[in-house]
């Protein structure tokens, strides 16, 4: 398809295409070189390549950042807060695409609604919550929190769900098979590649988010990737080898896991919301 | 004595034995202590002080949450105003102290805290005393008013140190490398407190002790008054010779857009001769392993009336009303100040003690001596003006207003006229 | 045989989503809502006034209020086009599926895994003109008078970067999303219209487009939404400055509520933000509803 245009078109495409590629990839190149310099190299010219390139500034940088133990405490907040989110939204999304009730409307818009409320706004009144609770200092905090991200999930599910006919939940009823079996034997195996989309977007935001770590878990041992990498910059001012060296360990393995999920969450957002 | 008296004795003495033990057991209180100590070499000083007073009081123990600095405002707030204080904490000596201090969140210390002000260098109560009552303890001491320079690049522009002891010395060393093609003083304002800083220092240099003092305090205390107003041209004096020095060049050229962390590491790498900060400007040499810094007293300007007077500012350890264990918490305050522990802290924190204990057999950092040293000379030490005013008065009109006269949008005298009608509005409103 | 509607079963499914979301987000909000009529200083709540509609009188004159007000509406805007026109054109040139289409929607998808503080950091550090690329770079290719520009310290390019950031963050995921789109449209219809001869921007132009409309509506909104809200990429990379330069609405509201001691004030301004971007979005799927009807 793309060879029927005119050779015009192809060739600004190209030169399109090759102009964003090196936006994305020009800074991590100089992210990687700047990293293996010396900081007296890094001085003098920030284009030059490192001379003998010091690969041990990544194990310093890990190590003198505990990034053993931050990635450990991002990785398990994350998974449980995205099992969660799963498990609840894909519910929440099924019940309002396929049943019928009143108030249905409302309570999607209800739902929906907090996407528009910045989320500094509810701050201090959560903090205050959560110390209500006892739980500052604790995983349970952030957790719950994100536990309350639902918005972009159930509308998600709720656009995937409509996409599958109500008819093959009909008949599995009038063979008497229980709503509950509906749900879990029919419904969720369908509802795969939404999950599949959902986990990995929710899962990429709450393992970058910032904010609800920064105010809950203040303990040195509970901190997460992104707050111990700022914590580091901070305390490395001029070695900027060593700060760039925790960048590039901060964001290095999400990365690579991103690249080879890539097409389960391409797909996922082929078959899911845009049915709707 | 009975055979059956003294074994009722020993009986009797046994069951005490037990309801002390088990006394002792159920006295055992843990004391939350909160603190933004929490990157090292500040925290690992804390925390070993930490251990050291749970080993040596076996019915107290403190446990530490450190948090990091900039989410420790909001936390120690909210954990405030819902009721939730930890038992002991940490703040800012000065004008954050002092409003928890006037919410009533605070144990007033008064006489607890008098005979630790024994031994307190002199002038540094008004870091913790409002409306005439004591709320803490002080914890390291740091300077402010330091001007760090690197003595290699002075001596290859056949520059004399000693020259930069006056401000017009320090300028015109600054133009000797700027005709040579350096740009001489490392400085990033991007967070606005490195340019609330230089004008601190300005302005101290030009008041005396008690105008300076007044013209913030005013804004705190109902009974102090100042005649001098921010509108004042000797106060916007101030604000026109911080302009010059940017209006001259000398500033490093991402002045508006660098933190503090860039423009140190410039000075750091050698590539530019002049930084301010700090007395914590010696560990953060340290810790970025740069080789050629010395420092001096920030040059005070023309006719400065003290010009050895030094700006400090220190934390302060307080007892929240909520306290479990107030007569603990005192113990572990006065701990804090007693000779191991500032001795502790000066050796492994390259900080100074607020307290007057003999450290020449101390192991300190030359650097630190010295600074030690303009301390032993000053005629006077005030706080840093950021403690002693309103934090919306301040925020405004000297973080805002620094970055606004480098920008070309506040000139010095209108930068001046907002301050005194923030300050005026302020007493007005509040019926001073 | 009961029939869904009939039975309690859609409450169970609702009910952990709805707990949650209540108890931790809406409920917050609600308190915070409450204290948008207070005076108080956010430590002792015995120090709680009750000022009525004071806070939201005062936004009105407020200057700085109006700037972040502008910055924002700029920042929306500006982001908004680009984004839509940026991502549509990415979009329809990887449909086509030129060589190497492949890797390239890798490379363009590598931002949406960046959290925006990594991000902001990396782009203050490039476009300093101390320790930065950017100047030298531009300089080496020839432009005039801007090895030592303050991308970020000057009020003319400090939000502009900001802009600039963000839309290379957020392509990434308009890309994806209206690529998927693209790939719904069944190719029937296209080739159809190719055999009439259609040429490519009539077919785009009467076909793709229109097909996309329920697509585009889904990424204007989020784009809108979330661009309303930025936050993180500001504090990181400009603090709101160069004197209130770069200050939009939520990064106003923190100053006000954190830095200035006065959380009721803070809390009007969000409420102001909640409500600007309630309006904004419903009259954008508003539109979207209406052309579709048409």
């Amino acid at each position: 398809m793309f060879k029927s245009l005119p050779l015009l078109v192809r060739v600004f495409a190209y030169i399109l295409l090759v102009a964003l590629a090196a936006s994305v990839v020009l800074p991590f190149l100089w992210m990687v070189s700047t990293a293996l310099k010396t900081t007296g190299e890094i001085n003098q010219s920030p284009f030059s390549l490192p001379a003998t390139p010091n690969f041990w500034v990544f194990v310093d940088a890990w190590v003198q950042g505990d990034f053993t133990r931050l990635y450990l405490n991002s990785l398990g907040i994350t998974v449980v807060a995205v099992a969660g989110l799963l498990a609840f939204c894909s519910a929440a999304g099924y019940a309002l695409a396929h049943f019928e009730f009143r108030a249905k409307e409302a309570l999607f818009i209800y739902f929906l609604a907090g996407m528009m409320i910045p989320p500094q706004v509810i701050m201090v009144p959560s903090f205050k919550l959560m110390a209500t609770l006892g739980l500052i200092n604790t995983y349970a905090a952030v957790i719950l929190t994100y536990f309350a991200w639902v918005p972009f999930a159930i509308f998600f599910f709720r656009a995937y769900f409509s996409g599958i006919p109500k008819e093959l939940a009909e008949a599995a009823r009038v063979e008497g098979v229980s709503e509950w079996n509906i749900f879990i034997r029919i419904m969720l195996p369908l509802a795969k590649p939404a999950m599949a989309t959902v986990g990995i977007v929710y899962f990429i935001w709450i393992f970058n988010d910032f904010m609800w770590p920064l105010i809950y878990l203040n303990d040195q041992s509970l901190r997460t990737v992104t707050l111990g990498m700022m914590a580091f910059q901070g305390s490395h001012a001029a070695l900027m080898n060593l700060k760039v060296a925790a960048l590039i360990i901060a964001t290095g393995p999400p990365l690579v896991i991103f690249l080879i999920f890539r097409r389960q969450i391409q797909n996922g957002l082929i078959e899911g919301a845009l049915k709707a | 004595m009975s055979k059956f008296r003294s074994l009722r004795m020993l009986a009797l003495a046994g069951v005490a034995l037990l309801i002390a033990q088990g006394g002792a057991m159920a006295q055992t209180v843990t004391l939350n202590l909160w603190s933004e100590l929490s990157a090292p070499p500040e925290s690992t000083v804390l925390n070993k002080a930490v251990e050291m007073f749970n080993a040596a009081n076996p019915g107290i123990v403190v446990k530490h949450t450190s948090f990091e600095n900039t989410a420790y405002e909001t936390a120690l707030r909210t954990a405030f105003a819902g009721g939730t204080p930890p038992d002991i904490a940490e703040v800012n000596a000065g004008s954050n102290a002092f409003q928890y201090a006037q919410s009533g969140q605070l144990m007033d210390l008064t006489d607890f805290v008098k005979p630790i002000e024994q031994k307190l260098r002199p002038g540094l109560e008004t870091m913790y005393q409002y409306d005439g009552k004591s709320y803490g303890v002080l914890w390291g001491l740091k300077v402010g008013n330091v001007l760090y320079y690197n003595p290699v690049m002075l001596k290859e522009q056949g520059i004399d140190p000693a020259s930069l002891s006056t401000w017009e010395g320090f300028m015109a060393a600054s133009q000797k490398f700027l005709d040579a093609g350096i740009t001489p003083i490392a400085f990033g304002d991007r967070d606005q407190w490195t340019g609330n800083h230089y004008f601190n220092h300005i302005l101290h240099g030009i008041l005396t002790k008690d105008e300076y003092d007044h013209i913030g305090l005013q804004t705190l205390d109902p009974s102090i008054t100042s005649a001098l107003k921010w509108s004042d041209p000797k106060v916007v004096h101030a604000w026109e010779v911080y302009k010059a020095v940017a209006d001259a060049g000398y500033f490093t050229p991402g002045y508006l857009s660098d933190d503090n962390d860039t423009a140190a590491g410039l000075f750091f790498a050698g590539r530019a001769p002049f930084y301010s900060t700090g007395s914590w400007g010696v560990g953060m040499a340290k810790a970025n392993g740069a080789q050629n810094v010395a420092l001096t007293l920030f040059p005070p300007v023309a006719d400065s009336p003290e010009p050895t007077a030094i700006v400090t500012n220190s934390l302060l350890f307080t007892i929240p009303t909520t306290t479990k264990d107030a007569e603990a918490a005192k113990k572990f305050l006065e701990f804090l100040t007693s000779e191991p522990v500032q001795k502790l802290y000066v050796e492994e924190n390259f900080d100074l003690s607020p307290y007057q204990y003999d450290s020449s057999g101390w192991t300190m950092d030359p650097m630190l001596r010295q600074i030690a040293g303009l301390l032993d000379n000053a005629q006077n030490a005030s706080p840093f003006l950021d403690m002693i005013e309103d934090v919306k008065c301040m925020q405004e009109n000297v973080n805002e207003a620094n970055v606004a006269i480098l920008t070309g949008d506040l000139s010095p005298q209108e930068a001046g006229d907002m301050h005194q009608k923030c300050v005026t509005d302020l007493r007005a409103e509040r019926g001073w | 045989m009961a029939r869904p509607g009939r039975t309690n079963f859609h409450i169970w499914l609702l009910l952990p989503a709805f707990v949650f979301y209540t108890v931790f987000w809406i409920a917050p909000a609600l308190i915070a809502l409450l204290s948008s009529f207070t005076q108080w200083n956010g430590i002792s709540l015995g120090s709680i006034r009750w000022v009525g509609l004071a806070n939201y009188l005062q936004l009105f004159d407020d200057r700085w209020f109006w700037n972040a007000l502008r910055n924002n509406l700029l920042f929306v805007a500006v982001v908004l086009s680009s984004i839509i026109i940026l991502g549509m054109t990415y979009a329809l040139i990887l449909n086509a599926k030129p060589r190497g289409h492949s890797i390239f929607s890798t490379i363009f998808f590598i931002p949406i895994v960046l959290s925006s503080v990594v991000i902001g950091l990396l782009f203050t550090q490039m476009l300093s003109p101390t320790v930065g690329l950017v100047g030298p770079a531009l300089a080496a290719m020839g432009v005039p008078g801007v090895e030592q520009h303050q991308w970020l310290g000057d009020k003319s390019t400090a939000l502009p970067m900001v802009m600039l950031v963000y839309i290379w963050r957020e392509l990434g995921f308009a890309i994806l999303l209206l690529l998927a789109g693209l790939q719904t449209i069944p190719n029937d219809y296209i080739e159809a219209a190719r055999i009439d001869g259609a040429s490519p921007w009539n077919i785009t132009r009467h076909i793709t487009l229109p097909l996309m409309r329920p697509v585009l509506t889904v990424v204007i909104v989020l784009v809108t939404t979330n661009a309303f809200l930025l936050f993180d990429l500001v504090i990181v990379m400009t603090n709101g400055g160069p004197f209130h330069g770069s200050e939009v609405l939520s990064v106003f509201m923190y100053s006000q509520a954190f830095l200035k001691g006065n959380p009721g004030y803070g809390t009007a301004i969000a409420m102001m933000l909640f409500v600007i971007i309630l309006c904004v979005s419903g009259l954008q799927l508003a539109l979207s509803g209406r052309g579709q009807r048409a």
